[in-house]
C-alpha cells in the first residue's frame, strides 16, 4: 500500500504549541484510516495517509479547533501547521 | 426494547433469509439490570429498500459535512457499554484515539490499524488503554493491555480487507459489561439490511460515545459499505445488527475507514468464518 507519513504540529493563536489536540483527516477522493491522533507536549502529530488530498482538523476539549487543506502540491504537504482558534 | 425503525418485513428478504453459519452468541453482563437494554431511541433494526438519509454529494467521512450522530446519553447501559473507548500508546510515544467492543470474556476486538501499524504505530502498539461505556464524566473503568493479536494479511501487507485485531484482557470484563454476539451473514441476508455504529471520535477527545445509523449501501466478500457517518477515534466500532423478532444485537463488521467521493462510502471489515474463526482462536 503507497502511504506516506504526515508529521504536523498543532499551535495556538499566539504560535505555541498545543498538546492534548485530537488530529482527524477527512479525504478529498481517497479513503483514510478512521483513528485519531493525539498531539505531544510539543504539539506533534503524527499520521499514516494514501495519496491525494485530505483535511486535517484539530480540535481541543477546551473548544478550540483548526483546520489545514493538504492537497497533492502543497510543498507543506508532509508537515503541516494547524492553527487553532476558539 | 423499543427501535426506531421496526423492520418492514420486506418478503424477498425475508425469503431470502440464510440464517448464519457460524455465530458467537453475547451476554448480558452482570452490572445492575436497571442499565440493560437502554437504546436511548437510537437503535435501528430491519431491512429498507431506501435509506434512511441520502448521501450527500461529496463524500466525507462525515459524508454530508453535518454531524447526523447523536450522543449515547447513558453509555453504561447496554448495548453501549460493551463499546469501548481506546486510547492507543505507539512504540515512541505517540498517542491515538480509537474503538473496540467487546467480543469475549477478556477481548476486545478493534481495526487492525489501532493494535499494528508500522507507519502510526512503529509495529505493535506499546499499550492500549481500554474504557468500555466510557463518558465525559470519567466513571468507567479502565482496563490496560500490553496484548494483542492481528492476521498475518494485516502484520505482513496492513491489506485492508483483513484490518482487524483484537485487544486481550487480563480482567474478564465480559462477566460484568456483557460482550457483543458476532457472526456472518449471507449478501442475501444483509442487503439493505439497517445497521448500527457507535463509537468514539477525537473531535468529542474519545470520551462521548456517538450513534449513527443506515442501511447496508453495498457488500463485498470482506467488507461492508455504508452512508453513516463517522470520523477519526471510530475505527474498530462495532457494525451490528439485530435479526428479526430478536433482542441482542448481533456484530457483523467492524469500522475502520472513512470515504472520500471516490469511494461509495464509509467502509469496514465484514465478519467472515475466516474473522469469527480468529475471535474463536483469541478467546480458546
Amino acid at each position: 500500500m503507497n502511504r506516506n507519513i504526515v508529521q504536523g504540529r498543532v499551535l495556538d493563536e499566539a504560535g505555541k504549541p498545543v498538546a492534548g489536540a485530537y488530529v482527524t483527516v477527512q479525504a478529498d477522493e481517497g479513503q483514510v484510516q478512521d483513528i485519531a491522533s493525539i498531539t505531544t507536549s510539543e504539539g506533534r502529530f503524527r499520521l499514516s495517509l494514501p495519496r491525494g488530498g485530505f483535511s486535517v482538523f484539530a480540535t481541543t476539549k477546551t473548544g478550540m479547533h483548526g483546520m489545514v487543506h493538504l492537497s497533492e502540491f502543497n510543498v507543506e504537504r508532509f508537515s503541516p501547521i494547524i492553527h487553532l482558534h476558539c | 426494547m423499543t427501535s426506531k425503525i421496526v423492520s418492514n418485513h420486506d418478503p424477498v428478504a425475508e425469503m431470502q433469509r440464510v440464517q448464519r453459519k457460524v455465530a458467537i452468541v453475547g451476554e448480558k453482563g452482570t452490572l445492575p439490570s436497571h442499565n440493560h437494554q437502554q437504546d436511548d431511541g437510537l437503535i435501528v433494526r430491519g431491512v429498507l429498500s431506501e435509506p434512511l438519509v441520502q448521501r450527500a454529494g461529496f463524500g466525507q467521512t462525515l459524508l454530508s459535512m453535518k454531524d447526523r450522530r447523536a450522543e449515547v446519553s447513558n453509555p453504561l447501559a447496554s448495548p453501549w457499554r460493551m463499546v469501548c473507548a481506546l486510547e492507543i500508546t505507539g512504540v515512541d510515544g505517540s498517542c491515538y484515539v480509537g474503538t473496540g467492543w467487546i467480543a469475549g470474556p477478556r477481548l476486545v476486538m478493534t481495526a487492525g490499524h489501532c493494535v499494528y501499524s508500522k507507519d502510526s504505530l512503529g509495529g505493535w502498539a506499546q499499550s492500549i488503554a481500554v474504557s468500555p461505556g466510557r463518558g465525559s464524566d470519567s466513571s468507567a473503568p479502565v482496563y490496560v493491555s500490553t496484548s494483542f493479536k492481528a492476521c498475518d494479511h494485516w502484520i505482513s501487507r496492513e491489506d485492508e480487507n483483513h484490518d482487524y485485531g483484537a485487544i486481550i484482557l487480563d480482567d474478564d470484563i465480559g462477566d460484568k459489561h456483557g460482550f457483543f454476539s458476532s457472526s456472518s451473514y449471507s449478501d442475501a441476508y444483509l442487503t439493505n439490511r439497517l445497521l448500527n455504529i457507535s463509537g468514539y471520535p477525537g473531535s468529542r477527545a474519545g470520551e462521548i460515545q456517538m450513534h449513527h445509523e443506515n442501511r447496508v449501501n453495498s457488500l463485498s466478500p470482506t467488507r461492508i459499505y455504508y452512508d453513516i457517518d463517522t470520523e477519526g477515534g471510530q475505527s474498530g466500532s462495532p457494525i451490528w445488527l439485530y435479526e428479526e423478532q430478536g433482542l441482542d444485537p448481533i456484530v457483523v463488521g467492524i469500522h475502520a475507514y472513512g470515504a472520500g467521493k471516490a469511494h461509495i462510502g464509509n467502509s469496514g471489515v465484514r465478519i467472515t468464518e475466516e474473522v469469527m474463526g480468529f475471535i474463536r482462536g483469541c478467546t480458546s
